[in-house]
């Protein structure tokens, strides 16, 4: 029967409770084989039988119980927004299109992403409104894929920034020998600027090129303007035509203060070089800024060129998972190798893998052995050794072994291409500080403006022995220092730069929401199966019951009937029980009206006899009579080993021993965790003595046992309702429902793709040191991204003042056009190494 | 103080006031709404290594226009079929093609590239102004 895996938006979800709602409604359509609802995606997830049923059923079902999935949603690129804090701004225009549903802007990778109602409005509408806001949806670059595209447009501009700067600076140093003949007369600007040329300078310029200090100051200022016009126009035009079309528009942004800044300080000094030629007369005290308007753009686009580089640094850290699948895979068709590209692959080829090459698609082990260097999905140090029947993964480095693969994971759904469309769809912002922030930024150039004019005013009336040129080089000064943009992405370039050192550590993250998220939780339930132990139970014991007759039903016949029934199932304990009778070379037989029934067991009729394997609550629940082997069960209990019991038609036959051991990491990861200041919880759904048993053994304090798959769901959502933050940390298709129900659903092991859509984080290493390690991650970024926004407060708030002058009738400091523009650039730089300081960030020894 | 400087302070705090209004002061109403009336149903559908989105939900009945961006060179994606329709165009790599047609009936409309390797869907449904209406009740019900 075909099926199809596919996932849609759901609307309408406000909670926990309305995910799972959702998720029981469409597991109750025919034709559903799995579906995940996740809250926090406001997506579905679901695998159907294509023949019966469809998609727009499913949406007629959502409809029903008063939901929806009608929004479409769409993506621009849009150019040099970092440079803007139109951001939020575009985000209300957006928002004001009747049918657009909602908007954001994210200002690190610049992209907008709009989700509308199909039919309310359209793409032209939307790009409309982006340019109304002053900015402008660039053309995607031809590459491969969005990171090398993105790696391309960076680089674009850290060229482009490279060669104005180069131009600029050229233009900046011979302004600067120029003017030093005009600095002796230049009262304002060697008693009151930071920036004056230092005496040492003048005396070696002099000697170089002596007559340079005898040319007549009128056409030395006349030369400088000379030299600052290009400067402005070439070097500087895009900040002037920038802050041009978001005048047009009515919006300020950092351009258009460096626009003012240097206009101002332009204008001023042509207004002084003209009035000097008109009127000789005229106070020579009466200085210009070519010099200093010329050093300013060098520096700033200095400053842009580093930043550029640093943007590609983080692009390249955060996008190289998608560099590491190999293009080619070598495929045995037809008893023929023949090297296909890795797209042309399908499930169930047979792929081969030499020494030493790259995995190129997911896959199972049919033949080979050999040690897999995984660390590039896990961040495990140690290559592990795989032999026939383990999967293997794309993008992993195969050792000194011959493998063949049966391929499984192709394409999108190859863990790989998943891991890197988790950074690549990485959602930025979204937090409540981070959209104050972002408002604050969009509104602050506007007053910034207001501000600077405000002082501007004040040291005209205040007056000095030059205060038209005293207050025109605070305003400009104060306009240049401003960086309003790095409130917008100083947390998120600490975000970005943290998913991507998870990444390295096997811990991908689903957005910033999440990053957020796991520092507020108090609380962590850790599931029992697959997260505390192996996940791979075995059969211990097998037990027959003692017959009236006093003789003991046989091993081989309760394997027999038992294993004919499981063989039926998926469930971990089946597999194990269906093991067990294989390796005892137990044949099974055929078993009708086989009924699985969660929770409790399995049941099927084997010939004229109805067998059931139950779990011992399930016996004890119906009275079933355990007799002789009461005190066993108990016994085993009490060594933390679970048991199922064997019933044919109502009588107890017998019970099979599963063990389950506990993975060797999991009690330093659990003192770890408690270390941390988190309440742990285990959940499972075993006898209370074994959880008990269990929990005390690994050092959890509190247990939460016997509960059914189903009401996982419920039991999280409890603890949610007593106010507590929880995450739980899970795997297996059972644990989707309570992954989507917390506040962060922790996907552990590779797991499956649908377990991966269900979860916030998804750890790739199978063990609970990744927990640990996505734990003190997300607190490190936090930290980071609040170092960095305080930073980024406190320039504005040292450096405004210092630039207007609030300090000068103290102390006399008033910084210059230069050292503005210098404390700019350097404050840019700053933020984002300080982000990129997180590729470094050292996890704890219980994480790694 | 001259009257110049006094004339200069005064226009530089009037400027102040006027850039204050120019950039937050109130905005014209007409860039809010637009007309929603005949607008055609349009999404754009990234292809790499499968269909970004891969469902997407429209009106039957009225003209839908699928943008499909092809971001890749993979053979997988040179053509787009869409069954049903008759419809089968080439995807030229790095650009934008444009398919047109109006799903008459309710239900799926498959899509998928010239290999069968890509997949996604058109869902046609008819009553979504009733639907958005309702939507929020089913978290009302529980609360």
């Amino acid at each position: 029967m075909a099926s199809a895996r596919l996932s849609f938006a759901v609307e309408g979800m406000l909670c926990g409770r309305c995910a799972s709602t959702v998720q029981e409604r469409l597991c109750q359509e025919p034709g559903v084989r799995e579906a995940v609802v996740n809250f926090k995606t406001g997506r579905a997830t679901v695998v159907i039988d294509d023949e019966r049923t469809t998609v727009a059923q499913l949406i007629r079902a959502l409809r029903e119980v008063g939901y929806d999935s009608s929004k479409a949603r769409v993506s621009f690129e849009v150019n040099q927004m970092y440079h803007s804090v139109a951001g939020s701004l575009i985000e209300r225009s957006l928002a004001r299109i009747r049918g657009v549903l909602q908007a954001r802007a994210n200002p690190v990778t610049g992209v907008v992403v709009a989700e509308y109602l199909p039919g309310m409005t359209t793409l032209f509408d939307m790009e409309s409104e982006i340019r109304r806001a002053g900015l402008a949806p660039d053309h995607p670059l031809q590459a491969e894929g969005p990171v090398e595209r993105r790696k391309l447009r960076l680089k674009g501009e850290a060229r482009q920034a490279a060669l104005k700067f180069a131009v600029a600076a050229v233009l900046s140093v011979a302004a600067l020998v120029g003017g030093l003949p005009l600095v002796e007369g230049g009262a304002v600007k060697s008693q009151t600027s930071l920036d004056s040329a230092p005496l040492l300078l003048e005396r070696i310029v002099g000697s170089l090129v002596p007559g340079l200090f005898e040319l007549d100051p009128d056409w030395l200022r006349l030369g400088l303007l000379g030299l600052t016009v290009p400067t402005l126009s070439w070097c500087g035009g895009g900040f002037f035509a920038h802050a041009l079309r978001c005048l047009k528009v009515r919006v300020a942004d950092e351009s258009t203060l460096l626009a003012l800044a240097l206009g101002a300080a332009f204008l001023y000094s042509v207004a002084v070089t003209l009035a000097l030629l008109v009127f000789p007369e005229l106070d020579a005290g009466h200085d210009v800024y070519y010099g200093s308007i010329n050093s300013a753009v060098a520096i700033i686009l200095l400053g842009s060129w580093l930043e550029a580089r640093s943007r590609v640094e983080l692009s390249d850290y955060v996008g190289r998972w998608q560099q590491l699948a190999p293009k080619v895979a070598t495929v045995q068709r037809g008893g023929v190798d023949a090297d296909v590209p890795v797209q042309e692959v399908i499930p169930g080829d047979l792929v081969l893998v030499r020494p030493n090459q790259t995995i190129p698609v997911d896959g199972v082990i049919i033949e080979g052995s050999s040690a897999v260097d995984e660390s590039m999905l896990t961040g495990e140090r140690e290559p592990i050794k795989k032999q026939a029947g383990d999967p293997v993964f794309a993008g992993t480095a195969n050792g000194a072994g011959s493998l063949v693969l049966e391929a499984r994971g192709v394409g999108p759904h190859a863990m790989l291409a998943q891991a890197a469309s988790f950074l690549d769809e990485f959602e930025l912002g979204g937090s409540k500080l981070q959209r104050l922030v972002e408002r604050i930024g969009s509104v602050l150039p506007a007053i910034l403006i207001a501000a600077a004019l405000g002082s501007f005013a004040a040291w005209v009336l205040m007056g000095s022995s030059h205060p038209v040129a005293f207050a025109t080089l605070a305003l400009a000064s104060a306009l240049m220092i401003a960086r309003p943009s790095l409130l917008s992405w100083a947390a998120p370039t600490a975000t970005l730069a943290g998913a991507g050192r998870g990444a390295e550590h096997g811990v991908l993250l689903r957005g910033s929401g999440v990053v957020e998220a796991v520092p507020k939780l108090d609380t962590l339930v850790l599931q029992k199966t697959g997260t505390i132990t192996v996940g791979s139970p075995t059969v211990t014991h097998v037990l027959g019951a003692r017959r009236s007759d006093g003789s003991v039903v046989p091993a081989g016949d309760l394997l027999r009937l038992a294993a004919s029934v499981e063989a039926r199932s998926d469930h971990r304990v089946a597999r194990a029980v269906v093991q067990a009778a294989r390796a005892k070379g137990v044949e099974l037989v055929p078993v009708e009206r086989f009924v699985s029934m969660p929770g409790r067991g399995v049941r099927g009729i084997v010939g004229k006899y109805l067998v059931e394997v139950i779990s011992v609550r399930h016996a004890r629940e119906r009275s079933l009579d355990l007799g002789t082997l009461a005190p066993e069960v108990n016994g085993h209990a009490l060594r933390g080993r679970s048991s199922v019991v064997v019933v044919v038609n109502d009588t107890v036959q017998g019970v099979m021993v599963i063990a389950d051991p506990v993975k060797l990491e999991a009690k330093e990861a659990i003192a770890r965790l408690k270390e941390m200041g988190l309440r742990l919880y285990l959940l499972s759904g075993e006898a209370r003595q074994v959880a008990t048993l269990l929990a005390k053994d690994i050092g959890l304090p509190h247990v939460i046992s016997e509960v059914a798959p189903a009401d996982k769901v419920h039991e999280i959502l409890r603890l949610r309702q007593e106010g507590r933050k929880v995450g739980v940390v899970g795997d297996g298709i059972e644990d989707a429902g309570a992954l989507g129900a917390a506040d962060v659903g922790f996907a552990i092991g590779v797991g499956g793709e649908i377990e991966r859509k269900a979860s916030d984080v998804t750890l790739l290493r199978g063990d609970l040191r990744a927990v640990v390690a996505a734990v003190e991650l997300c607190r490190q970024i936090k930290r980071r991204a609040r170092a960095n926004l305080l930073g980024a407060t406190a320039y504005h708030l040292i450096g405004i003042p210092l630039a207007v002058g609030v300090f000068y009738p103290w102390t006399g400091w008033l910084m210059g056009l230069v050292p503005a523009a210098a404390a700019a650039s350097l404050a840019g730089l700053v933020i984002l190494q300080s982000s990129l300081g997180l590729k470094r960030f050292r996890f704890s020894a219980a994480a790694s | 103080m001259s009257p110049t400087e006094l004339a200069i302070a005064g226009a530089a705090a009037a400027t102040a006031l006027a850039a204050l209004w120019l950039f937050l002061g109130p905005r014209p109403k007409e860039q809010s709404l637009r007309s929603a009336s005949g607008v055609i149903q349009e999404a754009l559908i990234t292809v790499r290594n499968g269909f970004y989105p891969d469902t997407v939900v429209v009106e039957a009945g009225k003209p839908v226009k699928l943008l499909f961006y092809r971001d890749e060179t993979a053979d997988q994606s040179a053509r787009i079929v869409l069954e049903g329709l008759g419809i089968e165009q080439p995807l030229a790599a790095f650009s934008t093609t444009v398919v047109t047609f109006t799903p008459k009936e309710t239900g799926d409309y498959r899509f998928r590239g010239d290999s069968g390797s890509l997949e996604g869907r058109i869902v046609a449904l008819s009553g979504r102004e009733a639907a958005r209406s309702n939507l929020g009740r089913g978290h009302s019900k529980h609360g």
